[in-house]
């Protein structure tokens, strides 16, 4: 049995199913935000337009995302 | 042992553990405490660095960034019991990012503090003890940031020795400027 039938036999209704889900979804809006904010950057975006953008503050958009991204 | 520092030599341990933490270090080396160093606005340590050229951010940029983790693993049939289609999302993603885009992601958020606290490294700990003893022999019983500086100074360290090397300076020439703000703040 795949973890997909599992989920689609216990529904939502089990708390297991429901906080793994909590857990994959935080993961997986960190993973976009990796994805967009260094995507962003190479687009020319300023930390500020960025940081607007995903409602943080410039210094912790920029202390997570800053000195990854190579803006050549 | 840190009871006799002062607040500006604080700020250098914290702005080099945070340093570390930033850069996902499991240390703080001798080169996170250069740049605690650096990046103190005072006298002591701060002025001679700036004096010779050396800049925080130039120490930042020459220090190492631990290699991004692989995230962890969504759980797809849990998304879809919320209604959410992992497959669809992924697809989506892959249209802008290209194949294997999402998998490939990194997840930055920063580890639990506590969980990770980073240490001082063996020669960060020594370059400690050289800070102590410089103070002792110069008679000045509070430790300012410039000890801090000597203790690295008198380390050995090649990445210190790198950072002098690129800004055409020595531990020399460093260590009697610091020498002589020490003089002139005591």
């Amino acid at each position: 049995m795949s973890s997909t039938d599992i989920a689609a036999t216990a529904g939502s209704s089990d708390p297991a199913v429901g906080l793994r889900a909590v857990a994959s979804l935080r993961l997986l809006a960190e993973q976009l935000e990796s994805l967009h904010v260094d995507r962003a950057r190479q687009l020319g975006w300023s930390w500020s337009q960025i940081a607007s953008e995903l409602g943080v503050s410039k210094q912790a958009v920029h202390q997570k995302h800053g000195g990854r991204v190579s803006t050549h | 042992m840190f009871e006799r520092f002062t607040e500006p030599s604080r700020a250098v341990l914290v702005e080099a553990e945070s340093l570390a933490i930033e850069l996902g270090s499991r240390y703080i080396s001798a080169g996170h405490l250069l740049y605690g160093c650096a990046e103190g606005r005072e006298e002591t340590a701060g002025k001679p660095l700036r004096d010779c050229g050396i800049r925080a951010a130039s120490i930042r940029r020459m220090l190492p960034r631990a290699e991004e983790q692989p995230a962890g693993q969504v759980d797809a049939g849990a998304l879809s019991a919320i209604g959410i289609d992992y497959q669809g999302v992924r697809a989506a993603v892959e249209e802008t990012f290209g194949p294997g885009a999402l998998a490939a992601a990194p997840d930055r958020r920063v580890p639990t503090a506590g969980a990770r606290k980073p240490h001082f490294t063996p020669e960060a700990k020594r370059s400690i003890e050289l800070t102590l003893r410089a103070a002792e022999e110069l008679h000045q019983g509070r430790i300012v940031p410039g000890h801090l500086l000597l203790g690295l100074l008198r380390l050995d360290n090649e990445f210190v020795w790198s950072i002098l090397e690129d800004a055409d300076s020595s531990v020399a020439a460093l260590s009697s400027a610091v020498l002589s703000q020490l003089a002139a703040a005591a």
